[in-house]
C-alpha cells in the first residue's frame, strides 16, 4: 500500500456536547497525530450554553494558535434557526473559516428547507457545506440531492455516507443522489457496507468520497479501516486528496 | 477457533447485491476466521423456490466452514413445514427473520410459531435489530418474552440508533444474545460485555458487504480482555452452533 501524502480527517466535533460527551479539539488533534492523519475539519459540538458563535471562535482561535500537532480547519456551526445566524456564518468566514457545518438532527430543520437555508448558502461564498447526514425525516439522502442541486456552486458534504440505514434501504437513495448532484460529496464514516462505497468509486469516481471521523462519536481507528479498504488507486483521493481540494488546503507532503 | 456469526451468499440484482460465497470465504481466509454463520437475503419461498436447498448445498460443499440459517417468510402458510424441512433434513442450524424484507411484527404468531419450531431443536433465532419499524429491540423483545425457550440473536445491537435499547433488551432477557456486525461502535461492543457478560455477546461481520477483516478489527478496539475475546471471537457460537446449548 502506498502512503497517501496528505490525510485529512474531514469531520470532527470539537468540545463538550450538551447531549453528552465530548471531546476537546487538542485531544482530538493529538489523536489523529498518533494516527498519521496531518489535518482535521473540525466543528464544533452543540456547547451546553448553546452559543454556537462563541464554540466556534474558540476553535478559530485555537487553530490559529499554531500549537496543535496537526494542521486545523474550522467549519462554522450555524443554527439556521438562530436570527443572527447568516451574520454569524459571514463573520466566521471572514475569520477563515473552511466552511459551514449543518446538523439539522440537532438543530431541528429539514435540510432542504430552501426558505430557511437560502441565505446561508449565499454566505458561505461557494466554501463547503458539511451536513451531519442520515437523520430521518430530516437529512435523508434525497433531501440532500435536493439541497445540492438548488446550489450547484457550492459544494456539499455529507456525513456517514449521505444515509443512515442498516437493513440497506437508503444507499440506492444515496447512490441517486449522487449521481444527481455532481457537487454532492459523502463522508466515509459509519458507512454500512463497504460494497456501496466500492460502488461509488466504480461507478462516479473516487472524487466523490472523503475520510472522515466523526470523531469523537465514531472511532477514528475504525473509521480510518474504511478508506484503507478501497481500490489502492483510490485511497489517496479519499484519505485526503479530495479533502485538500474541497477546503482549499495546501498538499501536506 | 473464530466464528463469523453473520455472513450472507445470495444474488439480489435488483438491489445491486453480490455476494458470492467466494467473497465471503476469501474474506475469511484473510482475517483468518475459520468458520461463519451463512445466510441468503431473500425470505424462501420467495422469489426463488429452491433458495434454502441452494444454500444448503453452499454449505455441504464448505467443508464444515459454513453454518446455514434458513430464512423463510413469516406470512406464508408452508412457512413452519419449510423451516423444519430446513432444520431436519438439510441441515440448517439456526433461524434468520428480517422484519423488513417480510413486514412481519416480531411478536405477531406467525412468526412466533417459528420461533417454535426452533426452540425445539435448539436452533438460535437471528433477528436483523436496526431502527426499522419491525427490527428495534423492543419489538423484538415481544418475540424473546412471548418463547423464553427460543435462543433469541439481535443483529448488528440495535443498527445506527438503537444500540442503548438492544443492551438493556439483553440485560432484561436471558435468551437474547447480540451479534456485532455492521453497525460502528466499538464501544458499544464494550458496553455490552460489561453490562451482559461476554457469553451473550457475538462476533459476526454481515460479510461480505462488510468487510469481515475491518469487523474483526472492530471488535479487537473493543477493550476486551484475552478472556472475553475468546468467548465473543468463537466461544459462544460453537456453543450455540455445536452443542445448542445456550
Amino acid at each position: 500500500m502506498t502512503v497517501p501524502k496528505s490525510v485529512v480527517d474531514a469531520c470532527v466535533l470539537a468540545g463538550r456536547s450538551r447531549f453528552g460527551g465530548g471531546a476537546e479539539l487538542d485531544v482530538l488533534a493529538a489523536e489523529a497525530a498518533e494516527l498519521g492523519v496531518h489535518a482535521l475539519i473540525a466543528a464544533a459540538a452543540m456547547p451546553p450554553d448553546r452559543d454556537l458563535a462563541a464554540a466556534t471562535g474558540r476553535l478559530l482561535h485555537a487553530a490559529g494558535a499554531g500549537t496543535l500537532p496537526v494542521r486545523v480547519g474550522v467549519l462554522a456551526r450555524v443554527d439556521p434557526w438562530d436570527p443572527g445566524a447568516v451574520e454569524h456564518a459571514e463573520r466566521a468566514m471572514s475569520a477563515g473559516a473552511a466552511g459551514l457545518f449543518l446538523h439539522p438532527w440537532e438543530e431541528t430543520f429539514r435540510v432542504n428547507d430552501h426558505a430557511l437555508l437560502e441565505p446561508l448558502m449565499r454566505a458561505t461564498g461557494g466554501k463547503p457545506v458539511v451536513v451531519e447526514s442520515g437523520f430521518p425525516w430530516l437529512a435523508e439522502p434525497a433531501q440532500l440531492a435536493d439541497l445540492a442541486v438548488r446550489h450547484p456552486g457550492v459544494p456539499i458534504i455529507a456525513t456517514r455516507g449521505g444515509h443512515m440505514n442498516m437493513s440497506g434501504l437508503s444507499g440506492q437513495t444515496a447512490l441517486r443522489a449522487l449521481r444527481a448532484a455532481p457537487n454532492l460529496h459523502v463522508l466515509t464514516s459509519g458507512v454500512y457496507r463497504q460494497d456501496w462505497l466500492d460502488g461509488v468509486v466504480a461507478e462516479l469516481g473516487a472524487e466523490r468520497l472523503c475520510y472522515g471521523s466523526l470523531a469523537p462519536i465514531l472511532e477514528p481507528r475504525m473509521e480510518l479501516l474504511r478508506p484503507g479498504a478501497l481500490p489502492e488507486n483510490a485511497r489517496e483521493l479519499v484519505l485526503g486528496g479530495n479533502a485538500c481540494r474541497l477546503f482549499g488546503l495546501e498538499d501536506m507532503s | 477457533m473464530i466464528v463469523d456469526f453473520h455472513t450472507h451468499v445470495d444474488e439480489v440484482p435488483a438491489l445491486g447485491w453480490h455476494l458470492p460465497v467466494d467473497a465471503v470465504l476469501a474474506q475469511l481466509d484473510e482475517a483468518g476466521i475459520d468458520r461463519a454463520v451463512v445466510m441468503a437475503i431473500i425470505d424462501a419461498p420467495v422469489m426463488r423456490p429452491d433458495a434454502l436447498e441452494e444454500l444448503a448445498g453452499v454449505c455441504a460443499s464448505s467443508g464444515g466452514r459454513l453454518y446455514g440459517f434458513a430464512r423463510v417468510h413469516p406470512w406464508y402458510d408452508e412457512a413452519p413445514a419449510l423451516l423444519e424441512h430446513a432444520l431436519d433434513e438439510l441441515g440448517f442450524r439456526g433461524v434468520k427473520l428480517h422484519g423488513v424484507s417480510t413486514l412481519a411484527h416480531p411478536g405477531e404468531e406467525p412468526v412466533l410459531r417459528l420461533l417454535r419450531i426452533a426452540a425445539e431443536r435448539s436452533a438460535p433465532v437471528m433477528f436483523h435489530s436496526g431502527d426499522d419499524p419491525f427490527t428495534t429491540p423492543l419489538e423484538l423483545a415481544d418475540a424473546a418474552r412471548a418463547v423464553p425457550e427460543a435462543t433469541i440473536v439481535l443483529a448488528h445491537i440495535g443498527g445506527y440508533a438503537h444500540t442503548e435499547d438492544a443492551i438493556a433488551v439483553a440485560e432484561a432477557l436471558p435468551n437474547v444474545y447480540l451479534d456485532t456486525s455492521a453497525m460502528p461502535f466499538p464501544r458499544a461492543i464494550g458496553d455490552a460485555v460489561r453490562r451482559i457478560g461476554a457469553d451473550r455477546v457475538l462476533f459476526a461481520s454481515d460479510a461480505p458487504g462488510c468487510p469481515a477483516p475491518l469487523e474483526l478489527a472492530k471488535v479487537r478496539l473493543a477493550g476486551l480482555t484475552d478472556e472475553q475475546l475468546k468467548l465473543v471471537l468463537g466461544g459462544n457460537a460453537l456453543r450455540l452452533l455445536e452443542r445448542g446449548d445456550r
